[in-house]
């Protein structure tokens, strides 16, 4: 089923009745269709949570307009919305004896009986769900023992057997090892782009959105909501200004945020040998220790050049091999003991 | 899945059991000995049968069994549901402060006579009705309070401290008129709070009973949305309920209920903390569904013990209830947590 969600003019924040509203966010205008995967991206206090928990009608817009399809959420009553959206939470819960199985169960509930009983339909469904999402062997064990990657996955299937053409999750990779992460996303990516779903998720990782992301929507406390594809968003430099701090630059290349160089002149400089893994892996462990890098292909006349080859790494000075490792805890030993020697041709 | 159901159908039926055979050995056991064949005939009222067993039978065991296991279920019960709502296992039916008002309203009928120079206690309405009346009237005091702050208030959490608040203020009042009473009418107020079963007549025990069964009835109406609850508010209003109107009407139930419990027996300590994490403990689910009849069945098992353990059958004088439900009711939590300390609650 085709459905769009539309975002016109929306002002998020909290409202009070005797206070001023607080208000987080202006002029929002997004649409998500299904089929999509959207990450909301940016910085902590940006108010993606609050976005999200406004389209799901936890929270009311304090101004502006939300449609599923054509209608608006505020004319959409709590049974219809929750055949519309199903939701993945930050919120902790704590009984003592809920099971996985439990928990699964309960996105089952809009189509329950008045007193919760299933029929063999949805049971199958619970069922399916849970083996598909690797956690079927985990029914019986109590929600509070898993760990964050089994729950996040357990959370989802709760969410799935909801069977709604929304899926919005708040964080759902927050806390999550690297692979659980992957895995996370790889079950979204294709709940998305083979069954149809319009997914929406908050992250604060950036390395995330910008992998898996359709769309991102670019947040920021003090800037309005930006929309488009990720690389573009690299590419015009808007990712960097979403996340400006000072201090910190957004590398185009890595995609990534790096200490700006504090003056990158009175840095030593290191020549790399360019083009393979330990290339890459030298380029990160000297970055880290404060060394510029450059990466070329020839031994240059002035300064240290690594380079690696056949299980051991070569390093010269000023185009003298002056050395020869196996390890990089062996090249930054070398290095370190140097001291402060500085390129005679810098 | 079919293991647990045969297994909780099993605990059921045991418990059921219990309960009956609880129910039986009140009847039985008194300070007075009388043979079974006595105890058996004077309930059935049969020809002959001696006089003062068919008082002692019928109007004295009888009614004192039937408060005992009506008190038992509505606290009990309502201590579940407490639990549930508020989502905290200390939860229970005091944290209302309906149980302080109900003794604000003894307080005062009976106090209120050193304290003002109008001797209450003296006229002829006082007696165990005004007692009652008393007791309901601060219970259903206290019970407004709680839901017009809940009415105001967004988070169920808030009412829990305001009730918690509330029950040390009126405490303090007490405590107050306390000061002022003379020796007499503080120990006819002290014996009030040290709980009774025994000051019911057999009417009032018969409508303390339908108290307790129209609760059990109308709270059977609510598994499903206490279920949604064990999820947090959002994860529940995901699935197309209303946390605050579940809430609200919830707290208006259990009140209404402990405070006519209250009215009639004084207060019972731990009944209502303790019965839930028994019933956690035999059933090992949250599922609210099993979780209310056990509850039930333990609730009234455990009163109806109590109740036995404080008449010291053979002996002519009887314990207070409250402290033989203390003393029961505390290795009884203290049980239930150490044997689960492998889980945690969050």
């Amino acid at each position: 089923m085709e459905m769009t969600l539309k975002i016109e003019n929306l002002t998020t924040g909290y409202g009070s009745a005797k206070k001023a509203d607080v208000v987080l966010q202006q002029g929002i205008n997004a649409t998500l269709k299904t089929g999509q995967l959207v990450c909301v991206l940016g910085p902590n206090g940006a108010g993606k949570s609050t976005l999200l928990k406004t389209l799901a009608g936890f929270l009311n817009p304090l101004s502006g307009e939300i449609y599923f399809g054509d209608n608006p959420l505020n004319k959409l009553d709590l049974k219809k919305l929750s055949r519309l959206v199903s939701v993945v939470l930050t919120d902790r819960f704590s009984d003592l004896y809920l099971t996985a199985f439990d928990v699964v169960r309960m996105g089952r509930f809009p189509y329950a009986s008045f007193f919760g009983r299933m029929k063999t339909g949805d049971l199958s469904l619970i069922n399916q769900t849970m083996d598909k999402l690797d956690v079927g062997s985990l029914k019986e064990k109590l929600f509070y023992n898993l760990s964050d990657g089994e729950r996040q996955k357990v959370l989802i299937a709760r969410a799935l057997v909801q069977d709604t053409p929304f899926l919005f999750l708040d964080e759902p990779v927050a806390f999550i090892d690297s692979p659980g992460r992957i895995e996370i996303m790889e079950i979204l990516s294709e709940l998305a782009h083979r069954q149809g779903k319009a997914i929406l998720m908050t992250t604060h990782d950036m390395e995330t959105g910008l992998r898996y992301a359709d769309t991102l929507w670019l947040m920021h406390r003090r800037k309005p909501l930006l929309a488009g594809i990720p690389e573009d968003m690299v590419l015009q430099g808007k990712v960097g200004e979403y996340f400006q701090r000072s201090g910190l630059h957004f590398d185009v290349g890595k995609g990534r945020f790096r200490v700006e160089s504090k003056s990158l002149q009175s840095r030593r400089i290191v020549f790399v040998k360019n083009g393979s893994h330990e290339g890459v892996w030298i380029a990160n462990a000297l970055e880290r220790k404060g060394f510029a890098v450059v990466q070329t292909e020839n031994i240059p006349e002035n300064g240290i050049f690594v380079e690696y080859e056949s299980g051991s790494f070569r390093l010269y000075r000023d185009a003298k091999l002056v050395g020869e490792v196996h390890s990089i805890a062996g090249v930054l030993e070398k290095l370190e003991a140097w001291g402060n020697y500085t390129q005679a041709g810098k | 899945m079919m293991h647990s159901t045969f297994r909780n159908n099993l605990w059921f039926l045991m418990l059921g059991l219990l309960s009956l055979l609880l129910f039986v050995a009140n009847l039985g056991f008194g300070s007075v000995m009388l043979p079974w064949t006595e105890v058996i005939r004077a309930l059935f009222h049969a020809p002959h049968t001696d006089a003062t067993a068919l008082v002692i039978v019928n109007q004295y065991r009888m009614p004192q069994a039937i408060t005992a296991l009506a008190t038992g279920i509505l606290l009990s019960m309502s201590g579940l549901v407490l639990q549930t709502l508020f989502r905290n296992p200390l939860a229970g039916p005091s944290v209302l402060g309906i149980s302080s008002g109900a003794s604000l309203g003894v307080a005062v009928i009976l106090l209120s006579g050193s304290v003002a120079g109008v001797d209450l206690s003296s006229l002829a309405i006082v007696g165990n009705l005004a007692v009652v009346l008393a007791a309901l009237a601060g219970a259903l005091l206290v019970l407004g309070i709680i839901l017009f702050v809940s009415a105001r208030v967004a988070n169920v959490i808030t009412v829990l401290i305001i009730g918690i608040m509330l029950g040390y203020a009126v405490s303090a009042v007490v405590s107050v008129l306390q000061f002022f009473s003379g020796s007499e009418d503080l120990h006819a107020y002290v014996l009030w709070g040290l709980g009774s079963f025994s000051k019911a007549t057999i009417q009032q025990s018969f409508l303390l009973l339908f108290t307790a069964l129209s609760g059990v009835v109308i709270l059977f109406f609510y598994v499903k949305p206490l279920n949604a609850l064990l999820l947090g508010d959002d994860y529940a209003r995901s699935i197309g309920f209303r946390p605050m109107r579940i809430q609200r009407v919830l707290i208006f139930v259990t009140g209404i209920l402990v405070a006519v419990g209250t009215a009639f027996t004084g207060p019972i300590a731990f009944l209502g903390l303790a019965v839930p994490h028994l019933a956690r403990g035999f059933f090992k689910t949250s599922q609210q569904g099993v979780l209310l009849p056990a509850t039930i069945l333990t609730g009234a098992s455990l009163a109806l013990f109590c109740n036995l353990l404080a008449k010291l059958p053979g002996y002519d004088i009887s314990l207070p209830i409250n402290a033989v439900t203390s003393l029961v009711g505390a290795p009884v939590i203290i049980w239930v947590i150490m044997k689960s300390r492998h889980v945690k609650w969050g």
